[in-house]
């Protein structure tokens, strides 16, 4: 499990959080609701290893998985190249192949596979940065916005395998998505810049909690 | 933009223009030892290319140029990514490219001659020309690479190895390229101007010290004109490769 203590993080003179205590165990998945600008992402970094706290600790021992904002795939692999990148390199090349497959068939990009990134739509540029994420060996997975601009339909049949493949991992998701949230989570949270940090939300409140931020975010907030 | 016939016939006009200046000069001047005429020089250059002596020359400054510029290439490619990564390291060469970048080429090949015999003194001079040319198009074509892809490989620990072989150097492949363009014409020039200052037995820049020492300007054009016809064959069987080989992984 990880878990940050205490951990703060500033911007120049701004303070982004102060204090920030969360941890999220084992088989569990913990939603972020927050509005736009209130440090979704940068919490992801932190917990990712990718910034460092200005106070406080993240303390985690593992192996993380990341599925980014951004699909980040590498311009001159193709789908299933890149969908492989970050799996073990210990399996052999059977193992690789039936893992790739399985994962390009559950997010219906069997047909692209053989395409570069340059050449597929931002959907499903999405889809192969997920499908990276779930190869990758993991004991943490954080995902930030995971399932965004995909249809509905399609959504739905990835929401409903995403548990099983994400059983007995801890599980960090930041999303905006009612139907993504209210279907993965276990745990919910609204962050706030500082001083508020993060707040535990009633799993039944996500729909109002969700309605609160986009007032939020309406009323002219400082936005990203 | 311009078309391909555009293009050429611009080319054309602007090198006919070249030749016909060349010509118009020479016969005023009206004597081969100060300006020969382009006839000439063209007639003396076909004399040349039948002669094995030429061959000769070609091929051992052509050899010198290769092992220079692919040792240089190997060396700032490799020293290229270390201080791409490591600002340590990058401090810590610092001085040394600033001073092989600022020392003046004459000099240089002046000591290079006291300290070595001819044929390593070229390739010397040429390492010390182009190194740092092809280094700095390296480090920064490191200091360029996607940051988000960077966090990825970091985050997912991609091992280095394959984060060298599948990320780095694609990514550093438009600076290659532009490294080898830039780098290979320059080796060129500097080996044969350190050939005609040491003197090695066979060599480019031998020929032109020979041809200079007979008094026979004609020779020196020709041997010119026969530097600037390698070095355009050179562009474009670069060019090609490029376009066979380049377009793909």
């Amino acid at each position: 499990m990880i878990s940050l203590e205490g951990v703060g993080k500033n911007y120049g003179e701004k303070i982004l959080f102060e204090n920030l205590e969360l941890s999220v165990p084992r088989g569990s998945v913990s939603c972020i609701l927050g509005a736009s600008g209130c440090g979704k992402t940068t919490l992801l970094n932190l917990m990712a290893g990718l910034i460092q706290p200005d106070s406080g600790r993240v303390a985690f021992r593992g192996r993380i998985s990341y599925v980014f904002q951004e699909p980040r795939l590498l311009p001159w692999a193709s789908v299933r190249e890149n969908a492989a990148y970050a799996m073990d390199p210990h399996l052999n090349k059977q193992e690789r192949k039936e893992g790739t497959d399985f994962m390009l068939e559950l997010l219906e990009l069997e047909e692209a596979s053989s395409l570069l990134p340059g050449q597929i739509s931002g959907g499903m540029a999405r889809r192969a940065a997920l499908a990276r994420g779930l190869l990758a060996p993991y004991d943490l997975i954080l995902l930030d916005e995971p399932l965004s601009s995909l249809d509905p339909e399609l959504r739905g049949r990835i929401l409903n395998v995403l548990p099983d493949l994400m059983k007995e991992k801890a599980v960090v998701l930041v999303t905006h998505d009612y139907a993504v949230a209210e279907a993965l989570s276990d745990r919910v949270y609204l962050l706030s810049t500082a001083p508020d940090g993060l707040r535990a939300v009633d799993k039944n409140d996500i729909e109002g909690t969700l309605h609160q931020i986009d007032l939020f975010n309406r009323e002219g907030s400082p936005s990203q | 933009m311009i078309s391909t016939s555009g293009k050429r016939f611009w080319l054309t006009i602007s090198s006919l223009f070249g030749v016909l200046l060349w010509k118009v000069v020479s016969s005023f001047v009206a004597r081969e030892i100060i300006l020969p005429s382009p006839e000439a020089v063209v007639v003396y250059l076909i004399g040349m290319i039948r002669e094995l002596s030429t061959w000769v020359a070609v091929g051992a400054t052509l050899r010198r140029v290769l092992f220079s510029f692919l040792m240089n290439m190997f060396f700032a490619l490799a020293a290229g990514v270390v201080s791409g990564f490591s600002h340590r390291f990058y401090y810590i060469l610092k001085p040394l490219i600033t001073v092989m970048k600022a020392v003046p080429t004459m000099g240089v090949i002046l000591l290079s001659l006291i300290w070595f015999n001819s044929e390593t003194a070229v390739v010397f001079v040429c390492t010390l020309i182009v190194f740092p040319l092809l280094y700095s198009s390296v480090v920064t074509g490191i200091h360029s690479l996607d940051k988000g892809l960077l966090e990825m490989h970091q985050v997912f620990r991609i091992p280095r190895y394959k984060m060298l072989t599948r990320f780095v150097l694609p990514s550093l492949r438009p600076y290659l390229v532009a490294g080898v363009m830039s780098g290979l014409g320059l080796s060129m020039k500097v080996i044969i101007a350190a050939e005609v200052l040491s003197q090695p037995k066979y060599g480019i820049g031998t020929m032109f010290q020979v041809e200079r020492a007979r008094l026979n300007t004609t020779g020196v054009f020709a041997w010119s004109l026969l530097v600037i016809l390698l070095t355009a064959g050179m562009d474009i069987l670069f060019a090609q490769l490029r376009k066979r080989y380049g377009a793909k992984r």
